[in-house]
């Protein structure tokens, strides 16, 4: 059973092909990373999918639903929530009200929301935040608040766009750690986007190369990085034997 | 339940605010029964319904963000319903209400559609367009006085009149108006805890972040406009038979406009109390410079260079207002 199927998407802005009929599908409960150079089109992707973009040609499927077309916030309700490469923190709403504010997708009154919003602060331990200024944390709290606010609404996919991006190795492992037990605990299917590969390697089941708005590569995190046509587009001779031996080692 | 619950929620108020806002409203409760002149009782009025323009405008301009300048034609539907309908059919007040309030609502759909397409400082523009539109219209109109405007005529009733709401003394008026007041005010204490404040809220921050959890931003703004007009038209069916005299430019002017927004960003935008600080700060400045630089100075005018420079300050020191500074006082204080 797929959640997610993306077939023939294409997306160009002016003179610029940013997706080019890219087609995968997501199977439910699957850990998918989605990997390539800067400006390949992998936010876009995101953004077509989750309809900030209308899409030139081709379908989006969302659990047997086609989405394509549709409004963002439409395709919100349906359960498919994503955080933003750069969180706008809110303004002057705080950790708990930004996650509520999540939590009022699904309900409709504040008390039901707040006590909601108390399990999601649990769940990510920020609890000890909840009363604090977005704005004014560190940025690996900043990126939990986004990843609880989006879950808050309680999706069935949830899109997440660099969240280790800006992270010292101890706050991607914390993350990584994280991102593994809400997929275990809920039950909630991801797609990333992620520039550091030990995540990608560690965590995700399969994983799609983008470059310059093509789908190049899709596979498990080992064949992927040593297809040659990635290693040159993306990874480097030298990272690809590193990530490999890693790999090995695991 | 929930909703009764949060109108009558203060918990989260400082209790040191809520005894000064205590002794504030039982003074306002007492205050036509002390020796008073006309003129402090009229700004008492005043006060009450700049605070419930205030308020509406809060909504939309506070919680949601979108800066709105056009307030007063909302005030100018509901003022010429109640006018033109007891003039014409001897209308009682309480039913030109609402539907005066429903106008008011039904025209804030028409022009809040295409308007929340706008952002920033163009929806600002847009709607300072859409007033004086309306007004001009009015200007013309024929069956809403033109430019000669309405009169009520005060000899067709007896005071004290409840049912037109006409009276000579104005205690009546003070204490009708204080009580939409205190419903105004219970009322933004629950919205403030609704879940439409929390999608404002989210809107006002960044649109695209609540698109993505399931907000129709569009929406979600136009809701808002007609809680805030419905708010204004109320008041503005007040003011119809308050005033008795209406025309164009005393109920649909751009001053009108600014001044509302204006109370509510000095006092502060967002939050329960800073329209009401604001209507009590700008509504006494507004009466006493109209009688002193306007009528003794002959300094026609010069009331709105001062709402200039007070925005210039306010956007430059402290853009949460009053209320802003006074919860940066109490938190340096606590810390």
């Amino acid at each position: 059973m797929y959640i997610l199927q993306v077939q023939n998407l294409s997306k160009s802005f002016g003179g610029l092909q940013a997706n080019r009929s890219i087609g995968f599908d997501v199977a439910q409960g699957e850990m998918l990373g989605v990997i390539g150079p800067n400006g390949a089109g992998k936010t876009t992707l995101f953004n077509c999918i989750a309809g900030v973009h209308q899409i030139d040609s081709g379908r989006v499927i969302f659990q047997g639903r086609r989405i394509s077309g549709m409004k963002s916030h439409e395709i919100a309700r349906l359960g498919l929530a994503r955080t933003f490469q750069i969180y706008v923190a809110s303004g002057d709403l705080n950790v708990k009200e930004n996650i509520m504010v999540g939590c009022f997708m699904r309900e409709r009154v504040r008390s039901a929301a707040a006590k909601a919003a108390d399990e999601t602060l649990g769940l990510f331990q920020i609890s000890h935040l909840a009363k604090n200024v977005v704005a004014e944390l560190p940025i690996a709290a900043q990126k939990r608040v986004a990843m609880a606010t989006a879950l808050a609404t309680g999706p069935r996919l949830l899109l997440l766009d660099e969240v280790a991006a800006g992270l010292n190795p101890n706050e991607v492992d914390e993350i990584t750690g994280l991102i593994r037990s809400i997929h275990a605990k809920l039950g909630v299917t991801i797609i990333l986007i992620e520039h550091v590969m030990e995540m990608v390697l560690n965590i995700c089941d399969r994983v799609i190369v983008l470059d310059y708005g093509e789908k190049i590569s899709e596979g498990t995190p080992r064949e992927v990085i040593r297809e040659p046509a990635v290693i040159k587009a993306y990874l480097g001779e030298r990272y690809a034997r590193q990530y490999l031996e890693q790999a090995e080692n695991r | 339940m929930e909703i009764l619950r949060n109108t009558f929620d203060f918990s989260d108020c400082p209790r040191s605010g809520l005894v000064l806002a205590g002794i504030v409203g039982l003074f306002f409760l007492c205050f036509p029964l002390f020796p008073h002149s006309s003129f402090a009782m009229s700004t008492l009025i005043q006060f009450f319904m700049f605070s419930l323009f205030a308020m509406g405008w809060n909504t939309i301009g506070g919680y949601g963000g979108q800066v709105d300048l056009g307030m007063a034609q909302f005030l100018g539907i509901g003022a010429y319903t109640t006018a033109v309908m007891i003039i014409r059919w001897n209308t009682p007040f309480w039913i030109t209400l609402p539907i005066g309030v429903l106008l008011a609502v039904l025209w804030s759909f028409v022009i809040g559609y295409p308007l929340f397409r706008l952002k920033g400082h163009y929806f600002a523009i847009a709607s300072i367009a859409a007033s004086l539109v309306l007004k001009d219209i009015f200007d013309v109109w024929d069956f809403v006085g033109a430019s000669r405007g309405l009169e009520i005529p005060t000899t067709r009733f007896s005071s004290p009149d409840f049912l037109h709401l006409i009276f000579t003394q104005d205690v009546y008026y003070y204490y009708i108006m204080f009580a939409f007041f205190l419903i105004g005010f219970l009322f933004i204490n629950h919205f403030r805890k609704s879940r439409l404040a929390f999608q404002l809220r989210s809107i006002k921050s960044n649109e695209e972040v609540a698109r993505s959890l399931g907000i129709n931003v569009q929406w979600a703004k136009m809701k808002t406009y007609a809680i805030a007009t419905s708010f204004v038209g109320a008041v503005g069916c007040f003011h119809a038979c308050y005033i008795k005299n209406i025309e164009t430019e005393d109920t649909m002017g751009l001053d009108i406009s600014i001044l509302i927004a204006l109370m509510a960003m000095l006092g502060g935008m967002g939050s329960l109390w800073g329209p009401i600080v604001g209507a009590g700060i700008l509504i006494p400045l507004k009466s006493y410079l109209k009688e002193w630089l306007g009528a003794t100075a002959g300094l026609v005018g010069i009331d709105l260079v001062i709402y200039a420079a007070i925005i210039m300050f306010i956007s430059a020191l402290e853009p949460r207002g009053i209320w802003g500074l006074v919860g940066r006082l109490g938190s340096r204080k606590t810390a």
